[in-house]
């Protein structure tokens, strides 16, 4: 049989271990994080917040599926956060807080920086495709940094920097498509039921997967 | 490197199919939105 991989042990090891590994500088950065939902909100900016809430939201459907990779496996996720990595909770195999929060900051900054004609080209592309391809390719030029640096692991043949194609189209791509197609509804109503229905295909494959153990 | 084993392959589909139709409903709609 298949056995865990010492990056997969050493990331199992605290694994939703707050006692072992909560730090204080959480505290800020979570306020942080607060202000700047608070302010959109008090701004009326729903639709930005709600942005942010889409992009957060297929960050997490990816990480359920990367825990579910792990566990199914018997041997490694796709992406794993080692111990090493020093982080102040992991909430899933491949998945802390701080990547948490830093995905709903990173939904909002993203639709700030959409022209608000939806129409208008850049180099003949249309904005809201060209920003995605743009923040894609930045994202992963970010993550084969981290995966350099050693604090982002990863150890499946194709998800490996010789094939950031493959980050890029399942990994961050779908992340901002999600955020500006939030972003762009006609109405907040049609943003809430895009962000309602992956809310709940999230929470679905999340009790699927605390039962199955697959988390 | 870790082995491919069928449960792992079937995950991997099935988030692979959802990840692509969230870009597909983007792409969908910016392109219809010039039309």
């Amino acid at each position: 049989m298949y056995e865990f991989s010492e990056y997969t042990r050493s990331s199992l090891a605290i694994l939703r271990q707050p006692a072992e590994t909560m730090q204080w500088y959480i505290i800020p950065l979570f306020l942080i994080f607060f202000y700047i939902v608070s302010k959109e909100l008090s701004e009326k900016h729903y639709k930005v917040v709600l942005a942010g809430a889409a992009l957060w939201l297929v960050d997490l459907f990816n990480e359920i599926w990367n825990s579910y990779v792990c566990f199914i496996s018997q041997q490694a996720p796709v992406w794993g956060t080692p111990a090493h990595g020093d982080t102040s909770l992991l909430i899933l195999i491949g998945y802390n807080i701080e990547i948490s929060i830093m995905f709903f900051i990173m939904g909002i900054s993203a639709v700030l920086l959409l022209p608000e004609d939806r129409k208008k080209k850049i180099l003949g592309i249309p904005n809201r495709i060209f920003f995605a391809i743009v923040l894609t390719t930045a994202a992963v030029a970010v993550e084969c940094f981290l995966n350099y640096a050693n604090i982002l692991t990863w150890e499946w043949a194709w998800w490996q920097i010789n094939f950031p194609w493959v980050l890029w189209i399942i990994g961050y791509f779908p992340f901002f498509a999600a955020a500006f197609y939030t972003y762009d509804r006609p109405t907040v109503k049609g943003s809430v039921k895009f962000v309602g229905c992956l809310a709940v295909m999230d929470i679905i494959l999340l009790i699927v997967g605390a039962v199955m153990h697959w988390i | 490197m870790a082995v491919m084993t069928t449960g792992t392959f079937i995950v991997l589909i099935c988030a692979t199919i959802i990840d692509l139709a969230i870009c597909g409903l983007f792409i969908y709609d910016n392109v219809k939105g010039e039309k």
